[in-house]
C-alpha cells in the first residue's frame, strides 16, 4: 500500500474514532446538526465576527 | 593555493534563509574560498583548499547545520574475494577513491554497497579501479539516484497533505457555518465541541506540523530564523490560545460555544504543506532540460570484442573500443568513424536540424543518430569525458550559479524573518495597547496573520527557478551559459564583435572561380591543375583539389612535384609541365599572361586568392578559393543589428578582404590587420568608451578576448581552448545563436525582475493588510502557499521560449 493511502486511511480512523469517542463520552449523536447562531449569541456580541 | 571544486545536494532546505544558513556556514569554514547554496535546486557548490579541508568535513558541517546531504548510491557483486582482507582493501581503496562518500564490503555476501556524487564518480570507473585490485564489480541493480528521494519526499508530504486535510475539514467546515449567509448549512454540533476540535488540530499541529518545528528549532539553534519560525510561531499562538479559550469555557461551566482559532493553525499547515507540493513539483519541472539532456544518452553500446559483436551497456565502454552503429541507432559515445559514411542527426546536441554527412576520419558525439548508414566508430571519449556529459555538466553548474541580483536577494531575504517578527510583535503591541486596549483576541489574530503570510519563500525562489528554467531552455537550442551571471550579463550588451575565420566564414577555403585562356578546355585545365596540387599539404591546394574533385574530375599522379615558397608549384603531370602560382612564379618562366591583371584585381578586391595557372609555359588562366561567408551569418548579423547591436568585425585579414566580407553580410564596421595578441586590446579599447562587448570567436587566438570582453561567446565547432575561455559556447556553428542568446538573456532577466516584483510587493502589500486586521489567518496562509507556486509558475514560461529560425 502507497504511503499517500496509509495517510488517508490513519486520517479517516481517526475522525472516526473521534466521533465514536465523543458519541461515548457525551453520550450525544455526534450527527445532530449543530446551531451555532442561536447556542453562543452571547460570545459573539463580546467578541464580534470570528475571522 | 590549490584549489577544488564540489558540490553537494542538500535536503530539508525549507525556504531561502535555509539556504542562507548554510551558505553561510559553509563559508565560514577555514580553506572555503567560496560556497554557494542554490535553494531551488537544493544543492551547493564549494570552492575549497584540499589541503585545508575535505569534503567530508564539508558533509558533517551540513549535518550540524539540521539538514542531510543526499548521495547517489549502487550496489555491486564482487566476484574474487578469498578472504575478509581482500574486502578490507576493496573497502579501503573506495573510501579514498574521489567523489565517494562510503563504501561497505559485504564479504559474505560478496557485495559492495557505495554512496558516491554522480558527478565526480560513474560506476565504471569504480568498476576499472577495482579491477586494477584483481577482483571485478558487477552492478547489482540499476543506480538509485537522489531523483528517488525527491519523490519519496514527494510520496511522504502528499500523504501527510492527505491526513491533514481531512482532519482540517470538520474544522474548516465549522469555521464557514459561522457566517450568517452560511449559517444554513448542515453541520454536526459535535464539531463545535472545543475538546474535539482539540483532538482533531492536535495531529495537524504535532504530526504534519512537526517539520515546521524541528526546523524553527534548527535555525534558531545556529542563531537564524528561516519560514518554519514564522510558521510554528503563528500556527502555534493560534493552537495554544484556543486551548487557553476552552479551558476558560469549561470553568465557566461550558456554556455556549467560545470562538477558537484551532482551525486556523490546522488550515495554515495544510495549505502550506499543499504549497510546498506543488512548489517541489514545479521545481521539478525546472530543471527538466537536465533530465532531457540525460535521457538522450544510449543504454547499451554494440561493441566489437574479440571479433564478436556484444551488446554492453554504455557505462561498460571504454575509450579504444570499436562500436558498431547501425541505421536509426542512437550513437553510443564520443569517437571517429573508422568504417562506413552516414548522416548524423546532431540536432539534439547543436540544435541544427539538418543531418551532417560523417565519413572516415570525422568525428561523432554520443546520444546523436545515425541515420541511414551502418559506420564503424573508435571510441574516444567515455563516461563523463563525452561532450553529452560536459553539456550536463555545464547546464548543471549554471543552474547551481548565482546571479549577482540573487546575491542581493539573499542578503534581503536573510534578515526577512527577523524583521517580519519584529513587526508582528510590533503590531501585537499597538493592538493591546492601543487600538483595542486589553484585548488579548483581537491583537492576536492580526500578528498571526503577519507571522503566516510574510515568507520568504517566493523572494528565495524568485531567481533561481528563473536561471534554471532560463538555462534548460537555452540547453536544449544549443547555447550553453557557464554560469547564471553570464544569463544576467548578457542583456547588456551593446557591442557585438565577430572574429572573421570560422566565425562570420567557414574557415574552410574553397574554389569559387575558374577562368580559363582561350583555347584550353576547362576540364583539360582542371585535371592537370588538380593532379599537381595533389601533392602539396598547403590548404589553399587542397581546397583546390576537393572543389575540382567535386566536378568528377579524376585525377592522376604527378612527378617532380616542387612547393616554392611564396611562389607556388611546379609539377610533372602526364609529361607536361605545370605552373600554378602567383605573378612571380609567372614572370620567373616569362610566361606571357593576357588580360589576366585585370581578373586578378578583381577577385583579390572579393577578397579570394587567385593563382595563376600555366600548362608548358603557355599561360591558361586563373582559378581563385576562397574562405566562404556562412549561408546563416548575413541573415544572423541582420538580427543583431534588428536588436539595436552595434556590429564589429574583427580579423587579421588585409583590410580589403575584410571589408569584402563583411559587405557579403551587411557589417559596415570592420577592425582589420589586427594581430593575435591585439584582439583583445581592441575589446579593451571599445570598453574604455564605455560599451559593452561580447566577443565571438573559436579560435586559439580568441581565447584572449573572449576572456576579456564583458560575454565571450565561442562557437562550439571551435576549439577547445576557446570554448574554456568563453563565457557561452553556441553549440550551433552558426551565428543566429548570438541573437538567440541576447533574446533568452533579456526574456530571463525580465522573468526574474516580474518574480522579484511579484514577491516584494506581495509582502509589502500583504504584511499592512495583515497588521490592521484585514486578513484572516487562513486566508494569509493560502496567500503564502499561492507565492510560492506563482513564482515558479512563471519561471516556468521561459521553457516555453521561442527562438527566430
Amino acid at each position: 500500500m502507497s504511503s499517500k493511502r496509509n495517510w488517508a486511511l490513519v486520517g479517516v480512523v481517526y475522525v472516526a474514532l473521534v466521533m465514536v469517542g465523543y458519541g461515548f463520552v457525551t453520550g450525544e449523536d455526534p450527527f445532530e446538526r449543530g446551531d451555532l447562531h442561536n447556542d453562543h449569541p452571547q460570545t459573539e456580541v463580546e467578541h464580534g465576527e470570528h475571522s | 593555493m590549490e584549489q577544488k571544486e564540489v558540490s553537494l545536494n542538500i535536503a530539508g532546505m525549507t525556504c531561502a534563509a535555509c539556504a542562507n544558513k548554510v551558505e553561510k556556514g559553509l563559508s565560514r569554514m577555514d580553506g572555503v574560498e567560496e560556497a554557494n547554496v542554490n535553494f531551488a535546486l537544493e544543492r551547493t557548490t564549494i570552492k575549497y583548499d584540499p589541503s585545508v579541508v575535505d569534503t567530508k568535513e564539508f558533509e558533517a558541517k551540513i549535518e550540524k547545520l539540521g539538514y542531510q546531504v543526499i548521495h547517489a548510491k549502487t550496489e555491486f557483486d564482487i566476484s574474487g574475494m578469498t578472504c575478509a582482507a581482500c574486502a578490507n582493501r576493496i573497502e579501503k581503496r573506495m573510501n579514498k577513491l574521489e567523489g565517494v562518500s562510503s563504501a561497505n564490503v559485504n564479504f559474505a555476501l560478496e557485495t559492495l554497497s557505495v554512496e558516491y556524487d554522480d558527478r565526480v564518480v560513474k560506476p565504471n570507473e569504480m568498476s576499472d579501479v577495482i579491477k586494477k585490485l584483481g577482483f571485478s564489480l558487477i552492478p547489482k541493480q540499476e543506480t538509485r539516484e537522489t531523483v528517488d528521494h525527491k519523490e519519496k519526499e514527494i510520496d511522504r508530504q502528499y500523504g501527510k497533505f492527505i491526513f491533514s486535510a481531512i482532519l482540517t475539514l470538520p474544522l474548516l467546515w465549522t469555521m464557514v457555518t459561522h457566517f450568517e449567509m452560511t449559517a444554513f448549512l448542515y453541520m454536526p454540533g459535535m464539531f463545535m465541541n472545543p475538546w474535539v476540535q482539540l483532538a482533531l488540530a492536535t495531529p495537524v499541529q504535532f504530526i504534519v506540523g512537526a517539520q515546521f518545528y524541528k526546523g524553527a528549532y534548527q535555525a534558531l539553534k545556529n542563531k537564524s530564523a528561516n519560514m518554519d519560525v514564522l510558521v510554528a510561531l503563528g500556527t502555534s499562538a493560534a493552537y495554544f490560545y484556543s486551548i487557553y479559550l476552552g479551558w476558560e469555557w469549561m470553568i465557566a461551566g461550558s456554556q455556549g460555544m467560545p470562538e477558537l482559532y484551532f482551525e486556523a493553525a490546522a488550515v495554515i499547515i495544510t495549505l502550506i504543506v499543499l504549497g510546498k507540493l506543488f512548489e517541489v513539483r514545479a521545481k521539478g519541472r525546472t530543471s527538466q532540460a537536465i533530465q532531457k539532456l540525460l535521457g538522450l544518452q544510449a543504454k547499451t553500446a554494440r561493441i566489437i570484442r574479440d571479433g564478436e559483436e556484444v551488446e554492453l551497456p554504455v557505462e561498460e565502454v571504454m575509450a579504444g573500443d570499436t562500436v558498431v552503429i547501425k541505421p536509426g541507432e542512437k550513437v553510443p559515445v564520443d569517437g571517429e568513424i573508422l568504417e562506413g559514411r552516414s548522416a548524423i542527426d546532431e540536432s539534439m546536441i547543436t540544435g541544427e536540424s539538418i543531418p551532417v554527412d560523417k565519413s572516415i576520419g570525422d568525428p561523432v558525439i554520443g546520444a546523436t543518430i545515425n541515420k541511414n548508414g551502418s559506420i564503424k566508430v573508435k571510441a574516444t571519449k567515455v563516461g563523463k569525458d563525452t561532450a553529452l556529459s560536459q553539456i550536463v555538466k555545464v547546464v548543471e553548474e549554471a543552474q547551481g550559479s548565482k546571479a549577482d541580483i540573487q546575491r542581493m536577494v539573499d542578503k534581503v531575504s536573510g534578515i526577512f524573518v527577523p524583521v517580519v517578527v519584529v513587526i508582528a510583535i510590533a503590531t501585537f503591541l499597538v493592538w493591546y495597547f492601543v487600538v483595542t486596549p486589553g484585548d488579548f483576541r483581537s491583537a492576536l489574530i492580526p500578528t498571526i496573520s503577519i507571522l503566516v503570510i510574510a515568507c520568504p519563500c517566493a523572494l528565495g525562489l524568485a531567481t533561481p527557478t528563473s536561471i534554471m528554467a532560463g538555462s534548460g531552455r537555452a540547453a536544449e537550442m544549443g547555447l550553453l551559459f557557464k554560469g547564471g551571471e553570464h544569463l544576467e550579463n548578457t542583456q547588456v550588451i551593446q557591442t557585438v564583435v565577430l572574429d572573421k575565420t570560422g566565425t562570420v566564414t567557414k574557415g574552410q577555403p574553397e574554389l569559387t572561380d575558374i577562368s580559363i585562356s582561350g583555347r584550353f578546355d576547362e576540364n583539360e585545365v582542371l585535371y592537370f591543375v588538380g593532379s599537381a596540387e595533389k601533392n602539396s599539404e598547403h590548404p589553399l591546394a587542397q581546397a583546390i583539389v576537393k572543389g575540382i574533385k567535386e566536378k568528377g574530375i579524376s585525377l592522376s599522379d604527378s612527378s617532380d612535384f616542387e612547393a616554392i615558397p611564396g611562389y607556388g608549384i611546379r609539377a610533372i603531370v602526364d609529361d607536361k609541365e605545370i605552373l600554378a602560382g602567383t605573378r612571380k612564379l609567372m614572370n620567373q618562366h616569362s610566361i606571357h599572361m593576357e588580360n589576366a591583371d585585370s581578373l586578378m584585381a578583381e577577385l583579390e578586391n572579393q577578397g579570394k586568392t587567385a593563382m595563376l595557372i600555366a600548362i608548358e609555359k603557355e599561360f591558361a588562366g586563373v582559378i581563385a578559393v576562397a574562405d566562404t561567408v556562412k549561408e546563416t551569418s548575413k541573415k544572423a548579423i541582420s538580427r543583431m543589428l534588428d536588436l539595436g547591436l552595434e556590429v564589429i568585425m574583427l580579423t587579421g585579414d588585409n583590410e580589403r578582404t575584410a571589408k569584402a566580407i563583411a559587405k557579403q553580410v551587411g557589417i559596415s564596421n570592420v577592425i582589420a590587420e589586427v594581430i593575435p595578441e591585439q584582439k583583445s586590446a581592441e575589446i579593451e579599447k571599445l570598453q574604455k568608451q564605455g560599451k559593452k562587448v561580447a566577443m565571438v570567436g573559436d579560435g586559439i587566438n580568441d581565447a584572449p578576448a573572449l576572456a576579456v570582453a564583458d560575454i565571450g561567446m565561442a562557437i562550439g565547432t571551435g576549439t577547445d581552448v576557446a570554448i574554456e575561455a568563453a563565457d557561452i559556447t553556441l553549440m550551433r556553428g552558426d551565428l543566429n545563436s548570438v541573437a538567440d542568446a541576447i533574446h533568452m538573456s533579456r526574456k530571463t532577466m525580465r522573468n526574474i525582475k516580474q518574480n522579484l516584483f511579484f514577491a516584494f510587493i506581495y509582502n509589502t502589500a500583504a504584511i499592512p493588510i495583515a497588521a490592521i486586521g484585514l486578513l484572516a489567518p487562513w486566508v494569509a496562509g493560502a496567500a503564502m502557499a499561492f507565492s510560492s507556486v506563482s513564482v515558479v509558475l512563471n519561471a516556468l514560461r521561459l521553457q516555453k521560449v521561442k527562438f527566430t529560425k
